[in-house]
């Protein structure tokens, strides 16, 4: 069953179209991202399944129930939702016992679940402080604590990282996926950053233009975008002028196997991750083999040195640049080398195109 | 809907002039407004409000660049003397002028009362925006090859003109509806001769004509104001803390810059503190009626506190509004509370004697009557803290607190007037000093047989027995240094806070009750 179903959501501002007709379904017990540019729409669309915006067309259901439709609207505190903004918003005037109780009101077992569910982001111990005194990534888990407490359907989380420096980021974003999962809550969280969508989430729905374009498992996302526009937003995408016959594509960089569903046969453009390029030293010499027939002669240009890797720019003999990734620090500028591509690539029938054959 | 109330509350004493005006004679009126007298007048208002303005945009600028900018010993004390003049009410400086200098009565006493008095009006905003600016640009401008004075004409003053015009038109308001100060220094305004006209005779047009020409030309110069903010851009820098400007070396110009400074502060405080301590110091030898003093400090807490209650449980909700909701009754709802920040007090009571004399004569003279009064001169002071202090507080707690399942009025009562608390606070206690300093109004209004510091003090210098008038003068003094002694407290604090940055920004930068000191001064503008 579906935690939440979105159909058709329509809402803009003014003349503005914000959302078009937005749909969405969320499994039980796992966590989405929707992926998205900036302005393209995320957090209009986490207000209107808060409750806090009305949609101005189209049916949300949360746990089964609907929530908003053309004839129904239930109210932000009937929605049985956990909402934690983008900088955790701890209420200044209540400490941590104070902030992760508020949902609870009266019931028996509150002290007992606010202990719990500080226990899950492993923040137990600081129950009595107040929000000034906790650092940004804990008012973040706390934040995301006092979400959990009311046992919400649907939890939602708005950039919920973004907002902290890069070392800690991995690891709130750890502890706050375990929690969730413990919980066995069903979250929506939006983001812009794809690493934070494609390392935490089990669904990753790609949101362009008040739509969502593609909602895969973050492997298919990556691996098998539904058109050039994904592929590009979710990772580094080289593109190749290609002819596509027998499932096989035809390039300047060898002759490379399509992956599923093919494109028809006839001239496009083939997808290759900067990962997929094996790039060798050419000291003369015959060129090697690989899954791409011989590899193909080029020249090393810059490399742009990440830390954990680094992105080589290549030219090829026809002039064109393509990237590849290199673990060791890579062949000097201006090198010969022999260039390859290991597994599988995407064909598409013409660039930009929005139907994948 | 309780915000109605207050926006009725708001607009019944002018809404009344209007009525008054409409029901008479237009020829008759007519013949009032083209009198000799009433053009005379308005002629001697508006130069004097422009006199005064001028001269307090110089002093204004003047001291904040003085104080901000330049590489002078002490600028903190400085600071706080320049904004301390605030703490004089102008009646009570008008007093201390005329018992030292007696022939300084007339158009000189009001320009140079009320100049001294009202250029922190101009300052503090102007100071603010100065610690406000970016430091980069005039950097720029001098990496440039600009010289430091052609910095100061091209780049800063450009972005400073919202603050100053702001205080400019504060101070052009004050001037206008100023009834203390020109009375003590007999020179005839609109607001002096409404007054004596009213207490002279039984036919009311000529003050109903006067009045309705004064609020006329302040409605002239609100909309001004309006327009003015309604274009400025207020430029906000990162929540980091905010980087220091360097001082500029003052070189060969130091002694003049101490000097002027000395003087400003010499003038505006020195000699109001001096006399009053003269008068004191004679005063001594019997003419001090400590029964008396008792009694009015007694009537004034009484008249002040009532005010600040009403004044505040009428804000709560036009300003609790107006912080959530944009839009054109909300928006509507505030302008109206804003009316009594318009229309001059000597108005404002003038209609509220018509109005009780004709409807409500168990009310005329009476201390609910004068708390209403309060009510309408000082709601601008409530509605502006208790906005400013829930605006403060972002809607994303309210947010969060509706998904944790509580209901809109659950979540007023334990997150919104929660966090609002302090702000509501220091609005009450801002109108409850206001209230206490207030002659005008009080002046009218007050039943017959009750005193308060105010008007013993105005009766007093009224009948030029300055000794007996030194011991009012000196509390309502003290009574005025206090918002002025929290606003500088209030601003070491904000100095002494940790990095934003290293917090939540939502919770530790957004969440402050600190007021800024230009909004402090257009609040305190309530004071008359």
């Amino acid at each position: 069953m579906s935690a939440l179903s979105v159909t058709g959501a329509v809402k803009s501002f003014g003349r503005t179209a914000v959302l078009c007709g937005l749909s969405l379904d969320v499994a039980q017990g796992s966590i989405a991202a929707v992926l998205g540019p900036s302005g393209c729409g995320k957090t209009t669309l986490l207000r209107i399944l808060a409750g806090f915006e009305t949609p101005d067309a189209g049916e949300i259901r949360i746990g089964g129930r609907t929530v908003a439709s053309p004839s129904a609207w239930v109210p932000p505190e009937r929605r049985t939702i956990g909402f934690v903004p983008q900088e955790g918003a701890l209420f200044p005037h209540l400490s941590v016992r104070g902030n992760v109780g508020y949902g609870l009101g009266r019931s028996r077992d509150r002290a007992a679940r606010v202990l719990e569910v500080l226990d899950l982001v492993g923040l137990a111990h600081l129950v009595e402080r107040m929000p000034h005194e906790l650092s940004g990534g804990q008012q973040q888990r706390v934040a995301v604590a006092r979400a959990l407490a009311p046992r919400p359907a649907l939890v939602l989380l708005d950039e919920p990282f973004s907002s902290l420096d890069a070392g800690l980021r991995a690891d709130v974003r750890d502890v706050v996926r375990a929690a969730l999962c413990a919980d066995g809550a069903t979250a929506v969280l939006v983001t812009h950053d794809q690493e934070e969508a494609l390392s935490c989430a089990d669904l990753v729905a790609v949101m362009q233009r008040g739509r969502i374009v593609q909602a895969d498992d973050p492997i298919t996302v990556y691996r098998a975008p539904r058109d050039l526009d994904v592929a590009a937003f979710v990772g580094e995408a080289v593109r190749v002028t290609a002819t596509f016959s027998g499932g096989f594509a035809e390039t300047e960089v060898g002759r490379l196997a399509l992956r599923e569903p093919r494109p028809p046969d006839g001239v496009g453009v083939a997808l290759i991750r900067p990962e997929q390029f094996v790039v060798v030293d050419r000291d003369g010499g015959a060129a090697p083999k690989s899954d791409s027939g011989p590899a193909v002669a080029a020249t090393a240009g810059q490399q742009s040195f990440l830390g954990h890797d680094a992105l080589l720019a290549i030219s090829l003999a026809s002039g064109a640049v393509v990237t590849a990734r290199t673990l060791d620090p890579g062949p000097a500028r201006e090198r010969p080398i022999w260039l390859s591509v290991r597994g599988p690539v995407n064909g598409y029938v013409r660039e930009g195109s929005s139907q994948r054959w | 809907m309780p915000a109605c109330v207050a926006a009725v509350v708001a607009v019944l004493p002018l809404g009344y002039l209007v009525v008054v005006a409409a029901r008479a004679d237009p020829a008759v009126l007519l013949a009032q407004v083209v009198r000799p007298r009433s053009l005379l007048l308005l002629g001697s208002s508006v130069g004097l409000a422009v006199t005064v303005t001028a001269v307090s945009v110089v002093l204004g600028v003047g001291a904040a660049w003085l104080i901000e900018r330049g590489a002078l010993r002490g600028r903190r004390v400085w600071g706080v003397l320049a904004a301390l003049p605030l703490a004089i009410p102008s009646y009570v400086a008008a007093f201390s002028w005329i018992s030292a200098v007696p022939e300084i009565a007339g158009f000189t006493g009001a320009v140079v009362v009320l100049s001294l008095s009202c250029f922190p009006y101009v300052y503090l905003p102007t100071a603010a925006a100065l610690r406000r600016l970016d430091p980069a640009m005039e950097e720029a401008s001098r990496s440039l090859g600009v010289s430091t004075l052609a910095t100061f004409w091209r780049i800063t003053l450009p972005q400073l003109r919202p603050a100053v015009a702001a205080g400019a038109l504060l101070v052009s308001l004050y001037t206008l509806s100023d009834f203390g100060a020109v009375s003590i220094l007999r020179y005839d305004t609109f607001t002096r001769v409404i007054f004596t006209s009213f207490n002279a005779s039984f036919d009311r047009t000529p003050a109903v004509v006067l009045s309705g020409m004064l609020v006329l030309v302040t409605a002239v110069i609100v909309i001004a104001e309006a327009r003015t903010r309604g274009r400025a851009r207020y430029a906000r820098l990162g929540s980091g803390a905010a980087r220091l400007s360097t001082c500029i070396p003052l070189g060969r110009m130091r002694v003049p810059a101490y000097g002027s400074l000395g003087l400003l502060a010499a003038a505006s405080l020195g000699l109001p503190l001096l006399t009053m301590g003269y008068w004191l110091s004679v005063g001594r030898s019997g003419e001090i009626d400590l029964p008396r003093i008792v009694e009015a400090v007694g009537g004034s807490l009484v008249l002040a506190g009532g005010g600040a209650v009403v004044t505040m449980l009428l804000a709560l909700p036009v300003g609790l509004l107006a912080a959530r909701y944009t839009g054109r009754i909300p928006g509507l709802l505030e302008r109206a509370t804003y009316l009594g920040h318009a229309v001059p007090a000597i108005v404002i009571a003038l209609s509220l004697v018509f109005f009780t004399v004709r409807y409500a004569i168990d009310l005329y003279l009476s201390v609910p009557l004068v708390l209403f009064a309060y009510a309408v001169l000082f709601l601008p002071l409530a509605v502006g803290s208790v906005r400013a202090s829930a605006a403060q507080s972002p809607p994303v707690f309210e947010e969060v607190a509706r998904s944790l399942g509580r209901a809109p009025r659950q979540v007023l009562r334990t997150i919104t007037l929660p966090l609002a608390a302090p702000g509501i606070a220091a609005g009450t206690a801002l109108v409850f000093l206001a209230a206490m300093k207030e002659l005008t109004v009080t002046l009218v209004l007050h039943p017959t047989g009750m005193d308060t510091l105010a008007i013993r003090l105005w009766s007093e210098t009224f009948t030029r027995s300055y000794a007996a008038a030194a011991p009012y003068a000196a509390l309502l003094m003290l009574v005025s240094a206090v918002p002025t002694y929290l606003l500088g407290r209030d601003r070491r604090r904000t100095g002494g806070l940790p990095d934003p940055t290293q917090g939540a920004p939502a919770t530790s930068g957004t969440y402050q009750t600190f007021p800024d000191p230009g909004s402090y001064a257009y609040d305190q503008a309530g004071k008359r």
